[in-house]
C-alpha cells in the first residue's frame, strides 16, 4: 500500500470514528480543533460528479417507467427498486454498492430536464452544476460558487481552515468556473494543478500524522468479494441458465455478500486519535492517472468525513483512452467516440467503460467510506448528504452526434440530505409539447437542499435577475410558472 | 442370572431393530419388475414397467415444484426420488412440516407426483439381439443444469493454476491444510452411497474454498514463476507492474482459469475491475488470483457458448473448449491440460479421432485413477460403513484400526487396476479374484498374505465378495437384509424406497429358541400375510448367499451364536442357497455367493444398471429418459458381441464419443 492514510484502513477508520463520535460528542475538548463546530445533524454536504458527455439515457429506465402521479403538474414516480436490479437499471451500475443503495432507497433518478436555453444545445448549458465552464459562455456564476458565497452555508465565523468548495478537474484540459460577482476563472487539469495543491488547500490546516499501519487483510478480502459479486451479477444476467440455476446462484451470491460484510466488520476500530489527521500523500501520484484518480476520490471522501468542506465538484470529461484502464477504443479518441463518430459499438463501449470506470470509483472509493453511520444521527454519511452523478448534456441513444444534447436530461442523486429529499424514486418530470421541466428548477432544488435561501441565489447573476434565470425559455414556456422555484414535489 | 437373561433379551431385540425397517414397503412399489413378469419372459427386462403418461409426469413435476421443492430440492437431485404413493401419504400424515399438504393433494395429483418421482428409464428388448435396452427417443438431450466444480475439482483446478507459476507451490503445507479443512461435499445421496455434490453449495464450504484460494493467490504472488508467466513478456518480473502488464496477466490467467479464451475486451474489463494501483505487485496478483478463482466462470461449468443445433433450439453444441473441459473433468477431475487447450484452440478436439486419442491419453494418466475410484464408490457405495464395533472375542486378533480405509482402498485399487490396466469387462469386475493390498488385518480376513496382484480364493469372486461390501453391519450378527439391499439398489438399480414411518421399531422377543441370522431374518420379514414380504422377498435372497461370510467378511462354515457376554455359546449351520427373480432371469437358483456374482456379471439388468451409473457419474445428475439413447450406446459396448463383453474403458470411450456428449440443453 502506497497510501498511508485512511485508505489503508478505510472501513476501520470510518467505523471507528463513527463509534468514537458516538462516545465523545459532548466532550468538545476532545474534538479535533480543525473540525467545524457543527453537529452532524446540521451538516448539509454535497458532492457533484459531473459527466460532461455521453449519457445514453435510452439505456436507463424509460420515462414511462414512472407511473404514480406526484403533485399536480404531471410529475410521476415509481420506486426505483421496483424497476429492476442495479445492473438492469443501468449498464454502469455493476458495482454492488449501487444495488445496496437502491435497496435502501438511497438512489433517486430524475428524468426530463431541458437545459437548452440561452446558448442552445451547446456546452454552455451544462456548466452550471460544476466547476466546469466555458470562457465564452460566461455571465452566470457556477453552482458551486453560489454555495461558496452563501453566508447561510458558510457563516462569517467559518474557520479559515475550511475549504468551502473542493474543485477537481480530471478532464484533458482546463475547466472554468465563475464566482458570484466575479469573472471566469480557470481550473487547470492534473497537468497544471498538482494534486499536492489540492491536498494542501483542503488538508493543509490539519495537524500532521498518519494513521498507524494496520492489517488490511480483511479489507482486502472484502474488496475481492465485492468484485466477485459483481461478476456473479453479470453472469447471472447474461448467461443461458435456467431459473432454478439462477436461484442457486442467488444462494451463492448471498454467501458472498454475507462474507463480504463479515470481512468488513471484522476490522477493529482505529484509535480515536487517528481521526482527521492529515493524510499522507502518496509519492509519484501525479504522473499516474489511475493513482491520482483513486487518490482524489479518497481525499474528497475523507474531507467530508472530517468536515473540512461541505461542497465538492469533480469534472469528468472526455478522457482519452490512456487515462481510463482498459478503455480500448481501437485507437480512436474518446471525444469522437462519445459523439458517435466511430460507430455505435465504439460509442457504447466508450459509455460503458468511461461511465463505468468512474461509477466504480465513486462507489468503491468515495461512497464506501461514507457508508457508515454518522455520529448519532442514525443515518449514514451518504444519507446525510447528496452525492450527484450529473450530466445535463448527453446522447439519448446510440448513433449520431448528440454528445451533449441538453434535452430530456437525467440526473442521479445519492442520499437524501438527512431526509430532506424523498429519496429512492425514479421521477419523471412532465413534458408538454415536447418541452420539459427547465433544468434550472433542478439546480434550485439542489440549492434548496443545501440550505441556500432564495435570497442568496435570486440575485446571484451579474444582471441581477438571479441564479436560475434562463432567458432562452421565454415567458410562454409551459412550465414558466415553475421558474425560480425548487421542485417541492420531491422534497419532504 | 436374571440380569444376564435380561441383557440377552435386550440384545436380541435390538438386533432386530435394524432388520425390520422394510415392513410394509411392498404396496406401492414404484418399479415392480417382478410383479410384471409372465411365464417365459424375463421380469423387468422384456416386460417394461408401466410408464406414466407424459402429461401425468408433467403434472407431477408441477406438484413437486409447488409443494416439495422447497424442502427436498430440485427434482433431479431430490432427496425423495423413487418414493411410492404410500410413502408420500405416510409422510404427509406424519411429518409435521408437511401437515399443510393434508387434503391439499388429491389422488390424481398424488399419482402424478409418484410418477414424477419414479421416472425410470423404460426398458425394452432389442429384437435383433434379444438383449434388454432402454427405450430411446432419437436426438433427445437431457436438461443440463449449471454445475459447480466439486471440492475435488476446485482444488485440482487451483492446483493446476499454481503449477503454471511453479510446481513446488502445490506442496505448500498451509495450502493443503486449508483445502483439507474444506467441509466435505461428498455426502449421502440415495441410501448408502456417498456422492460428490455438483450443485450443493454451503456457506462454510464457500468460505473455506475462499480462504484456500487466498492462500494460493498469496503463493502465486510471490512466486519466481511470475517472471516467466506465459504471454506477459516477462513484465511481471519487474518490481512494480503497470496496468498494461496487469491486463496481459489477467488475460492469460483468466483464460486458463475460465478454461476458454478470454478476449481483449473481456480481459480489459476484468483488469479494470481488479486493478488497484495503490497495491503493490504481490498484493495485486494475490487480489486478482483470488478474485478470479471465485468468479462464476471458474466456479461453475457453464456450457453456453456454443451454437444451437438449429435455429431457436435450446440444445447447443459444446464449443471446442467446452468439450475439452468436459472431457478433462470427467476423466481426470482436472481442467484441460496444455495439450487439450491447444487442441481446443485449434478446434481439433472436435475431431472424433483426435478426441479418442485424447480420451486414451487421459485414461492413461494417474489422475484418471481418482475418477475411476469415484465412479465405483458412488455407484456401489463400498466406502460406506457401519460403525465398526466388535467384541474382542469376535475379532480374534484382527485389528480394526485403519481397517475400513484398507478395505476401501483395496476396492479402489481393484477397480483402477481392472479398468485402467486390465481393460476389464463388467463380467471381470464381477468375477475377478485379483487384488492388491498391504493391510495385514485385511490379509487376516482374506486368509492370504498382503501383496500385489494376488489371486484370492474362489469364494472371493468379483468385488461383491470383498470385505468392504460384506462388512455392511458391524457386531456379531450379519445382516442379509443390508447385504441384499446393497445389491438390489446399487448393482441392480432397483430402489425399493424407504420403509414407512409407521413401521414398528421393535419386535416381540423370542425366548427359548436360538435362531440363525437367516432364520431370524426370514421370520421377522418374510412371514406370509405381512406387508413386509413384498420387499423382503426381493431383498433377502440377494443377501442370504453371503451368509458364508461373517460381519468382517471372513469366511465361515457355521454361524457362531454369541451370548450376552460376547462369548460364543453355540454354533448353527449356515444356509447360502437362495432363489431370486432380480437378476434378469425369471428365477435363478443361487447356491453360494460366488455363483451370485457370476450371474451378476452376465445380467443385462446389472449391466444396464452400470450404464446408468456411468451416465449419472458423467452428467452428475440423476439419469432421465432423455439419457436413454446415450446409455444405449454405452450398453451396446458393454454387451459386446457373441458373449464377449466390451471393456469398461470402451464404454467410457463410447460415452464421450457419442453425439450426445457434445451437446447441452438448457
Amino acid at each position: 500500500m502506497s497510501i498511508g492514510y485512511c485508505k489503508k484502513s478505510r472501513r476501520q477508520f470510518l467505523v471507528g470514528t463513527g463509534k468514537s463520535m458516538l462516545l465523545l460528542p459532548l466532550l468538545p475538548s476532545l474534538l479535533p480543533k480543525e473540525v467545524m463546530a457543527q453537529s452532524a445533524a446540521d451538516q448539509r454536504r454535497m458532492m457533484l460528479f459531473w459527466f460532461d458527455h455521453n449519457n445514453l439515457t435510452n439505456l436507463w429506465p424509460a420515462r414511462s417507467a414512472a407511473t404514480t402521479p406526484v403533485g399536480s403538474i404531471g410529475i410521476r414516480q415509481s420506486l426505483l427498486s421496483s424497476l429492476g436490479t442495479a445492473t438492469t437499471i443501468s449498464p454502469v451500475f455493476s458495482n454492488t454498492r449501487y444495488q445496496s443503495l437502491i435497496n435502501r432507497n438511497q438512489i433517486t433518478m430524475l428524468r426530463g430536464f431541458d437545459t437548452a436555453v440561452a446558448y442552445g444545445p451547446g456546452h454552455g448549458n451544462f456548466t452550471l452544476a460544476s466547476g466546469a465552464g466555458r470562457n465564452s459562455e460566461g455571465n452566470h456564476p457556477t453552482f458551486d460558487t453560489v454555495v461558496e458565497a452563501s453566508r447561510t452555508v458558510y457563516p462569517t465565523t467559518t474557520p479559515s481552515s475550511v475549504r468551502k468548495v473542493m474543485r477537481v478537474n480530471t478532464a484533458g484540459g482546463e475547466a472554468f468556473y465563475q464566482k458570484v460577482g466575479s469573472s471566469i476563472q480557470g481550473l487547470p487539469n492534473y497537468a497544471g494543478y498538482q494534486i499536492s495543491n489540492f491536498y494542501n488547500e483542503v488538508f493543509g490546516s490539519l495537524t500532521g500524522g498518519t494513521v498507524p499501519v494496520q492489517d488490511l487483510t480483511n479489507q482486502f478480502k472484502s474488496n475481492i468479494l465485492n468484485r466477485v459479486h459483481a461478476s456473479f451479477v453479470s453472469f447471472r444476467g447474461n448467461r443461458r441458465i435456467s431459473s432454478e440455476d439462477r436461484a442457486r446462484l442467488d444462494q451463492h451470491m448471498t454467501y458472498i455478500s454475507d462474507q463480504q460484510s463479515s470481512f468488513a466488520n471484522m476490522q477493529p476500530p482505529p484509535a480515536p486519535s487517528a481521526s482527521c489527521v492529515r493524510p499522507t500523500l502518496a509519492n509519484d501520484v501525479q504522473n499516474n492517472p489511475v493513482l491520482y484518480h483513486n487518490m482524489y476520490f479518497d481525499l474528497l471522501s475523507l474531507a467530508f468525513r472530517c468536515n473540512v468542506s461541505k461542497m465538492g465538484v469533480m469534472l469528468m470529461d472526455a478522457h482519452d483512452p490512456q487515462w481510463i484502464p482498459s478503455l480500448n477504443l481501437g485507437g480512436v479518441g474518446m471525444h469522437g467516440a462519445i459523439h458517435g463518430e466511430f460507430g455505435n459499438d465504439i460509442q457504447l463501449r466508450a459509455f460503458r467503460n468511461w461511465w463505468g470506470y468512474f461509477a466504480n470509483l465513486i462507489a468503491d472509493r468515495f461512497l464506501a467510506p461514507l457508508d457508515v453511520q454518522e455520529g448519532n444521527t442514525g443515518r449514514t454519511y451518504i444519507d446525510n448528504m447528496i452525492t450527484g452523478m450529473l450530466c445535463a448534456g448527453g446522447s439519448h441513444s446510440l448513433g449520431g452526434d448528440g454528445g451533449h444534447s441538453g434535452l430530456d436530461s437525467q440526473q442521479i442523486l445519492i442520499g437524501s440530505m438527512g431526509g430532506r429529499l424523498r429519496a429512492g424514486n425514479y421521477v419523471n418530470m412532465p413534458s408538454t409539447n415536447g418541452r420539459n421541466m427547465p433544468y434550472n428548477t433542478f439546480l434550485l432544488t439542489m440549492l434548496n437542499l443545501m440550505g441556500v435561501p432564495a435570497s442568496e441565489y435570486a440575485s446571484a447573476t451579474s444582471d441581477g435577475r438571479g441564479f436560475g434565470f434562463y432567458e432562452g425559455f421565454g415567458s410562454n414556456h409551459p412550465f414558466a410558472s415553475r421558474f425560480y422555484q425548487p421542485i417541492t414535489e420531491i422534497l419532504t | 442370572m436374571k440380569k444376564i437373561k435380561l441383557v440377552q433379551v435386550i440384545i436380541f431385540i435390538s438386533s432386530f431393530i435394524l432388520i425390520i425397517p422394510f415392513q410394509n414397503c411392498s404396496q406401492f412399489e414404484p418399479v415392480d419388475f417382478a410383479s410384471n413378469g409372465t411365464e417365459g419372459e424375463i421380469p423387468g427386462i422384456s416386460n417394461p414397467p408401466p410408464t406414466a403418461p407424459d402429461t401425468s409426469v408433467v403434472r407431477g413435476l408441477q406438484v413437486y415444484s409447488q409443494n416439495c421443492a422447497e424442502c427436498h430440492g430440485l427434482i433431479d437431485g431430490s432427496s425423495v426420488l423413487n418414493r411410492s404413493g404410500n410413502q408420500i401419504n405416510n409422510a404427509i400424515n406424519s411429518v409435521p412440516v408437511m401437515s399443510r399438504l393434508r387434503g391439499a393433494i388429491g389422488t390424481s395429483d398424488l399419482q402424478a407426483l409418484t410418477n414424477a418421482l419414479n421416472r425410470q428409464p423404460e426398458v425394452i428388448t432389442n429384437p435383433s439381439t434379444g438383449r434388454a435396452t432402454f427405450s430411446c427417443e432419437v436426438n433427445s438431450v437431457s436438461l443440463t443444469p449449471l454445475l459447480k466444480l466439486t471440492n475435488r475439482e476446485y482444488r485440482n483446478s487451483v492446483i493446476s493454476l499454481l503449477q503454471d507459476f511453479s510446481s513446488s507451490l502445490t506442496s505448500d503445507a498451509q495450502l493443503n491444510s486449508l483445502f483439507n479443512a474444506v467441509p466435505s461435499d461428498v455426502i449421502v445421496q440415495n441410501r448408502d452411497t456417498l456422492k460428490e455434490q455438483n450443485r450443493l453449495i454451503t456457506q462454510q464450504g464457500f468460505i473455506s474454498l475462499f480462504e484456500a484460494s487466498w492462500r494460493a493467490g498469496g503463493l502465486a504472488s510471490t512466486s519466481s514463476g511470475l517472471n516467466t508467466y506465459p504471454n506477459t513478456s516477462g513484465c511481471l518480473s519487474m518490481a512494480s507492474i503497470n496496468q498494461t502488464c496487469f491486463t496481459s496477466f489477467i488475460r492469460e490467467f483468466s483464460s486458463r482459469a475460465f478454461r476458454r479464451p478470454v478476449n481483449v475486451t473481456e480481459s480489459q474489463n476484468l483488469s479494470t475491475q481488479l486493478w488497484d494501483s495503490s497495491l503493490n505487485k504481490a498484493q495485486q496478483i494475490q487480489f486478482a488470483f483470488t478474485a478470479i478463482v471465485q468468479m462464476p466462470d471458474f466456479y461453475y461449468k457453464a456450457y453456453d457458448r456454443g451454437a444451437p443445433i438449429q435455429s431457436g433450439s435450446t440444445t447447443l453444441n459444446l464449443t471446442a473448449h467446452e468439450l475439452a473441459s468436459k472431457v478433462s473433468y470427467f476423466l481426470t477431475g482436472f481442467p484441460p491440460d496444455q495439450t487439450l487447450r491447444a487442441l481446443a484452440d485449434s478446434g481439433q478436439i472436435s475431431d472424433p479421432t483426435i478426441l479418442r486419442q485424447q480420451v486414451d491419453r487421459l485414461l492413461a494418466t494417474t489422475n484418471s485413477q481418482q475418477t475411476i475410484q469415484r465412479l465405483f464408490r458412488e455407484s456401489y457405495g463400498y466406502d460406506v460403513y457401519d460403525t465398526f464395533t466388535y467384541p474382542s472375542s469376535f475379532l480374534n486378533g484382527v485389528s480394526t484400526s485403519g481397517l475400513t480405509q484398507a478395505m476401501t482402498s483395496e476396492l479402489d485399487t481393484f477397480f483402477t487396476n481392472q479398468v485402467l490396466s486390465r481393460n476389464a469387462t463388467f463380467n471381470d469386475l464381477m468375477t475377478s479374484r485379483n487384488t492388491t493390498f498391504s493391510n495385514s488385518s485385511l490379509g487376516n480376513i482374506y486368509g492370504v498374505t498382503p501383496g500385489t496382484n494376488i489371486t484370492l480364493p474362489t469364494e472371493r469372486s468379483g468385488f461383491v465378495n470383498r470385505a468392504a461390501v460384506l462388512s455392511k453391519r458391524s457386531g456379531v450378527r450379519t445382516s442379509p437384509i443390508k447385504r441384499g439391499l446393497a445389491l438390489l439398489e446399487h448393482v441392480l438399480c432397483v430402489d425399493v424406497g424407504l420403509p414407512p414411518p409407521s413401521a414398528p421399531t421393535a419386535l416381540p422377543p423370542y425366548e427359548g429358541e436360538v435362531l440363525s441370522t437367516r432364520q431370524a431374518t426370514a421370520r421377522v420379514s418374510e412371514a406370509s400375510g405381512t406387508t413386509c414380504i413384498g420387499c423382503h422377498s426381493r431383498i433377502n435372497p440377494l443377501g442370504y448367499p453371503f451368509e458364508s461370510f461373517d460381519t468382517l467378511g471372513r469366511v465361515r462354515s457355521q454361524e457362531s451364536i454369541y451370548n450376552g457376554m460376547g462369548n460364543i455359546s453355540s454354533y448353527l449351520p449356515i444356509n447360502t442357497a437362495a432363489t431370486t427373480n432380480e437378476l434378469g432371469t425369471r428365477a435363478v437358483n443361487i447356491t453360494q455367493s460366488s455363483g451370485l456374482s457370476t450371474e451378476l456379471g452376465r445380467s443385462d439388468k446389472a449391466i444396464m444398471c452400470f450404464a446408468q451409473h456411468l451416465k449419472r457419474f458423467e452428467s452428475r445428475v440423476p439419469v432421465t429418459s432423455s439419457d436413454n439413447c446415450h446409455m444405449n450406446q454405452v450398453l451396446t459396448t458393454l454387451y459386446g458381441q457373441n458373449d464377449n463383453q466390451g471393456s469398461v474403458t470402451d464404454a467410457i470411450r463410447t460415452l464421450i464419443l457419442s453425439e450426445s456428449f457434445s451437446k447441452w440443453r438448457y
